[in-house]
């Protein structure tokens, strides 16, 4: 009997929903995914209004992310969730320290720092076959905790992926126009980005979490010229654990 | 027409089983069905028949509509506060403590009818009952059958941990 509910009271229930919830139920039969699972503006509006209901401080609407031939387009609601909230482990292993995931909205998924490595591509090997002009539309990898020999460039492969299809699909002679348009569109695409890692970050972590992932960080190598005192107190430190014997003798006298 | 000018008139309402109720116009008017039907026709004798609704449907829904005739009459506007709230009171609880295809008609009735605080604590109710559950507890409690293939739930694992757009 549920399931001849006609669709419009279906939506008023679904409406109730948690997101989680609207997951369990787009999976339990056809009718109901076909309800919830296109980005259909019926299935927005249903899986918003869970949002807001359920997650009033998820108050902000889906990122622009999404690039098209002809633009920019909105995150699905079901992908903006998933990232922020119903994804609790790496995307790719077990990992479940949220302390050890970040959300990379460039490439849209939410991993830990080695499952990343094996995503992305460095500059230098990146420059073979790929046109030189395109580059500039990658978004480098942010700097993050926990990642050994960094290299100055890193990029996500899925991402030079897609922009290297799209770019073969256009013609010669609308190269510039394509080149042109891309342009501004990464410049918003930055833009976004940017906005909504600080969003993430207040809304995922509280202080205390901020401060453990910023420990992560310092930890990085990289990091370690930038941050006055802070190789004079490691090497210290090490010495100090690398001779115990010399640390023991000093504690007995 | 004000609500003291209407008491004690009646209007009939005849189920789809030809089973009639004489009913108190503010009674009959939670419905916003039934309250433009009688202010559009005015004073009748004539019962209004109700062909989607049975008798022991609209008895349940007007038991429903006389507990609360003394509600506000809620407006569109505040569509979104009401169903904010997930609270069901104590007495709709109860009053909607019945057998699952009674709720299901309660809902389709209340659609039909335009009793929109009746329809939202319907849902609530359903909604209710899917909370928490995984997709087969869902499949028992409301016996839906599992319409897809194993290719494709596996298929729906992917996309609902969009393992495609990577």
């Amino acid at each position: 009997m549920a399931i001849e509910l006609p669709p419009e009271i279906l939506m008023i229930i679904f409406i109730y929903l948690t997101p989680s919830d609207l997951y369990t139920i787009s999976s339990v039969c056809k009718k109901f995914r076909s309800i919830l699972w296109p980005k259909t503006e019926i299935s927005q509006h249903i899986w918003r209004k869970s949002r807001l209901h359920h997650i009033p401080f998820l108050n902000r609407s889906p990122p622009k992310l999404c690039t098209t031939t002809s633009g920019t387009e909105v995150m699905s609601e079901q992908q903006y969730l998933w990232l922020m909230i119903i994804c609790e482990k790496c995307q790719f292993c077990e990992q479940k320290d949220k302390i050890k995931l970040t959300l990379y909205w460039e490439a849209k998924f939410y991993c830990c720092s080695t499952c990343l490595q094996k995503r992305t591509i460095s500059g230098y090997k990146l420059i073979q076959g790929f046109p030189k002009v395109l580059i500039k539309f990658l978004n480098e990898l942010p700097k993050m905790p926990g990642v050994a020999n960094w290299e100055p460039q890193l990029y996500f492969e899925s991402e030079a992926k897609r922009l290297l299809e799209e770019y073969n699909q256009v013609r010669e002679y609308e190269r510039d126009a394509w080149i042109e348009r891309k342009e501004s569109i990464t410049k918003e695409t930055k833009k976004e980005i940017k906005i909504y890692r600080e969003f993430h970050s207040e809304f995922k972590y509280n202080f205390r979490e901020v401060a453990r992932k910023m420990a992560l960080e310092i930890e990085a190598e990289d990091y370690e010229d930038k941050i006055m005192g802070l190789k004079e107190f490691k090497n210290f430190y090490c010495t100090q654990l690398a001779t115990p014997s010399k640390f023991i003798k000093h504690t007995k006298v | 027409m004000t609500s003291e000018s209407s008491e004690g008139k009646k209007v009939t309402l005849k189920s789809c089983d030809d089973v009639e109720f004489k009913v108190e116009i503010p009674v009959a008017s939670r419905s916003i069905l039934l309250k433009n039907m009688i202010e559009d026709v005015g004073e009748t004798d004539q019962s209004i028949p109700l062909p989607n609704v049975n008798e022991k449907v609209l008895k349940k829904v007007l038991e429903w509509c006389q507990h609360h005739v003394n509600d506000p009459q809620p407006t569109n506007d505040d569509d979104d506060s009401r169903r904010r709230n997930t609270e069901i009171d104590d007495w709709d609880q109860r009053f909607l403590n019945v057998e699952q295809d009674m709720l299901f008609e309660i809902i389709l009735a209340a659609n039909y009818l335009d009793i929109k605080p009746l329809l939202d604590i319907g849902c609530k109710t359903v909604a209710n009952m899917i909370k928490g559950k995984s997709p087969e507890e869902i499949r028992n409690t409301f016996n839906i059958v599992n319409d897809f293939t194993p290719e494709e739930e596996e298929q729906i694992r992917k996309e609902n941990e969009w393992a495609e757009d990577r």
